[in-house]
């Protein structure tokens, strides 16, 4: 049992070590030396970054989040998290976001934070935390910086209470013992059906870049229009651009074997989206680290051809499938189970690594075509909403997954963030042309 | 603002060409802005430096110390030129060693070419400075070691190109271990045959390739059904 549940401890303290959360002990053992899961959300404010307030906005706001000011230490048996004196400096913005963190160098942070022109970009080790508890401290960053700097509708100096709530942390409050749980432990529930195993997926063929590019591109669509277009389907914003990545892939697929001139009587392997669910919805928790899962969509493309409008009812039904409360729980419980085996737990900690490993090489990313991620509709208090013009998230490179897409939408435009590995920008392309061809207008940014 | 004329969306005012097909911007009314900040960072994080060649070279320093020990000590107390046996084999090692060390992507078919080819060199001084003259050792050199050195590194290097260059799931690759490993072996009963003075003379190596095509072949069919992969699946789960 971690420290921070001893309730003599002071809430003020921090946390001497902690354990990693029941989602997060997967991110050390499969990083390699070149990449490990990082994730990026960004805000772009209305005027350009001042780089020297930003560092002192970090380091007021990093000591209310002490589950953020942490580095990674081995156990014998389990990996845990250490406190990390000090705060990280905040740099220039790079080309190649989403390196992996140097784990073994002093001081150690698993997360970085980013300035470029008006951008101010945090970027996190997916062991230290989900997007949705990274967005708190975002926010809470943001407003710290705009109390300094000023900014459209906000004028310098300490800012109102009311800004403050669940989803805007006020630095200067002690942090809730709550905001360190696993919330995984909490609601797993034990007693569910026993996994079984997917078959694999499609991966599309793609010319590998060096291993240090990430490339980046930005689609930005208004999201009446997106709305539109999904409530004439009678399905959500995420449900619609699920089933868009779905056909782009399928269509990847065909052209793929025509082009390839695949033997026909080889079956064409099935398209699977994992589409991750911010936890909190269902189960109420303050949690900043890990409470997410996934709903995977999955289209059998052995099926014969589908059309777009075949897919969508299919990708619909398919999520709200996944939504339900009593699935999810089992399926927590499913990960949680493995901790709780006294067997495995007593394991060595590099045995561990290498059986994690394994699993996710030959489970992980082989049954999973891509991953579309939606933060959905971020909100900012009216005090500071004229100073921030868009919010985007976007996912760090997979080891066989080429190109991944997330997404985050603010003040009516979305900012689908597709970063890639890969040459080739046929899975881009396919996906934006889609929503033009529907009607939908895109403007594209991009680093290549 | 300007569009792509290829795919329909807008582009930043920044833009030359297009992100998504490379089609260039062509606007009169509206000519890419050169000055402008580009919508993300153009500088490159550099990746961090590469220390293997230098864990290579600290390995090349710590073996130089037996190596002098050796050359010092036959230099000094004699003996014929037994120094450079141990000498070989410890730069064998490193050049086993220092090659994956060295190389920036993994290419295991050069660097096995390489391995042998080291292995036959070292072999070779062992032959030319045996004891029984250089005819003596050439005849075992010619008709053993070489033959022997390349069936064993062929029987590597062929697996692995093939692996590498067409992915095979496990059944199939260890299909072709199995019929790799069988030839091998005819191989080298083949070089000992020709040692022993009564060439092409197979007694045993043929009963191991026979074995090793047959199970190829179990496994081969294996693959190709899905009904019996799922029975085998079904019987022999763990
Ligand atoms: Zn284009």
């Amino acid at each position: 049992m971690s420290p921070l549940r001893k309730k003599s401890r002071p809430a003020t303290a921090y946390a001497e070590w902690f354990k990693l959360d029941n989602a997060a002990k997967l991110y050390p053992a499969i990083h390699t030396g070149k990449r490990a899961s990082m994730f990026r959300i960004s805000a772009v404010l209305a005027e350009p970054v001042r780089p020297e307030l930003l560092q002192a906005a970090l380091e007021e706001v990093l000591p209310r989040f002490p589950a953020y000011a942490v580095r990674l230490h081995s156990g014998l048996f389990w990996h845990y998290f250490g406190h990390a004196p000090g705060c990280p400096r905040v740099l220039p913005d790079i080309k190649n976001p989403m390196l992996r963190p140097r784990f073994r160098e002093k001081p150690g942070f698993l997360f970085r934070v980013f300035h470029y022109e008006r951008r101010i970009a945090v970027e996190f080790f997916h062991a230290l935390a989900d997007a949705s508890g990274v967005l708190v401290f975002l926010k809470t960053l943001v407003a710290a910086y705009l109390a300094r700097a000023g900014g459209p509708g906000v004028a310098p100096g300490r800012l109102p209470e009311t800004v403050y709530g669940p989803g805007l942390l006020d630095p200067a409050a002690t942090p809730d013992p709550e905001e360190f749980e696993d919330a995984f432990l909490r609601y797993a529930h034990l007693h569910g059906p026993q996994g079984y195993r997917e078959p694999k997926a499609y991966h599309f063929a793609s010319t590998p870049e060096p291993i240090h590019t990430l490339h980046m591109v930005l689609g930005l669509v208004p999201v009446d229009r997106l709305l539109e277009a999904a409530r004439r389907r009678k399905v959500t914003i995420t449900e619609y651009l699920a089933a868009v990545y779905v056909d782009t892939l399928l269509e990847m697929q065909r052209r793929e074997r025509e082009v390839l001139h695949v033997d026909p009587r080889r079956r064409p392997l099935p398209v699977r989206l994992q589409v991750p669910v911010n936890l909190r919805r269902f189960f109420p928790t303050k949690s900043l680290r890990n409470f997410s899962f996934f709903v995977n969509v999955s289209i059998d493309a052995a099926n014969g051809d589908y059309a777009f409008d075949e897919i969508l009812p299919l990708v619909h039904h398919r999520m709200r499938l996944g939504l339900d409360k009593r699935t999810l729980a089992a399926s927590i419980g499913q990960n949680v189970k493995p901790e709780r085996s006294l067997a495995l737990r007593l394991t060595p900690l590099f045995l561990k690594n290498l059986a994690i490993a394994e699993i996710y090489r030959r489970v992980g990313e082989p049954t999973s075509s891509g991953a579309m991620s939606n933060l959905g509709e971020v909100e900012m208090p009216p005090e500071l909403a004229d100073a921030v013009e868009r919010f985007e998230f976007s996912l760090g490179p997979s080891f066989r997954i080429r190109t991944n897409v997330a997404m985050a939408s603010y003040k009516g435009t979305l900012a689908i963030t597709f970063s890639s590995t890969c040459k080739e920008t046929d899975l881009e392309r396919g996906f934006l042309t889609r929503l033009v061809r529907d009607g939908i207008p895109v403007k594209v940014e991009s680093n290549r | 603002m300007s569009y792509c004329v290829n795919c329909g969306v807008e582009l930043d005012r920044t833009a030359a060409c297009c992100a998504l097909c490379g089609t260039e911007v062509c606007n009169p009314s509206q000519p890419v802005d050169m000055t402008a900040p580009k919508p993300f960072p153009e500088e490159m994080q550099p990746p961090p430096p590469n220390n293997r060649p230098l864990i290579a070279g600290l390995l090349a320093a710590l073996l130089s110390l037996p190596v002098l020990v050796c050359l010092v000590t036959n230099l000094v107390f004699g003996g014929g030129a037994w120094s450079v046996y141990p000498i070989g084999g410890i730069v064998l090692f490193w050049v086993l060693t220092a090659g994956p060390l060295l190389s920036r992507k993994p290419r295991p078919v050069p660097l096995i070419a390489l391995d042998a080819f080291a292995v036959l060199v070292y072999l070779f001084v062992i032959a030319a400075l045996g004891g029984q003259g250089l005819i003596v050792g050439l005849h075992w050199y010619l008709r053993l070691a070489l033959p022997i050195v390349v069936v064993v590194a062929a029987a590597t290097l062929f697996p692995v190109a093939y692996l590498r260059r067409y992915r095979a799931d496990g059944l199939v690759t260890s299909a072709i271990l199995f019929v790799d490993a069988g030839l091998a072996l005819v191989g080298i009963e083949l070089a000992l045959s020709f040692f022993a003075g009564h060439p092409f003379q197979l007694s045993w190596s043929w009963i191991v390739l026979i074995s090793c095509l047959a199970m190829s072949v179990a496994l081969l069919i294996i693959d190709r059904s899905p009904h019996l992969l799922a029975e085998l699946r079904r019987r022999l789960h763990v």
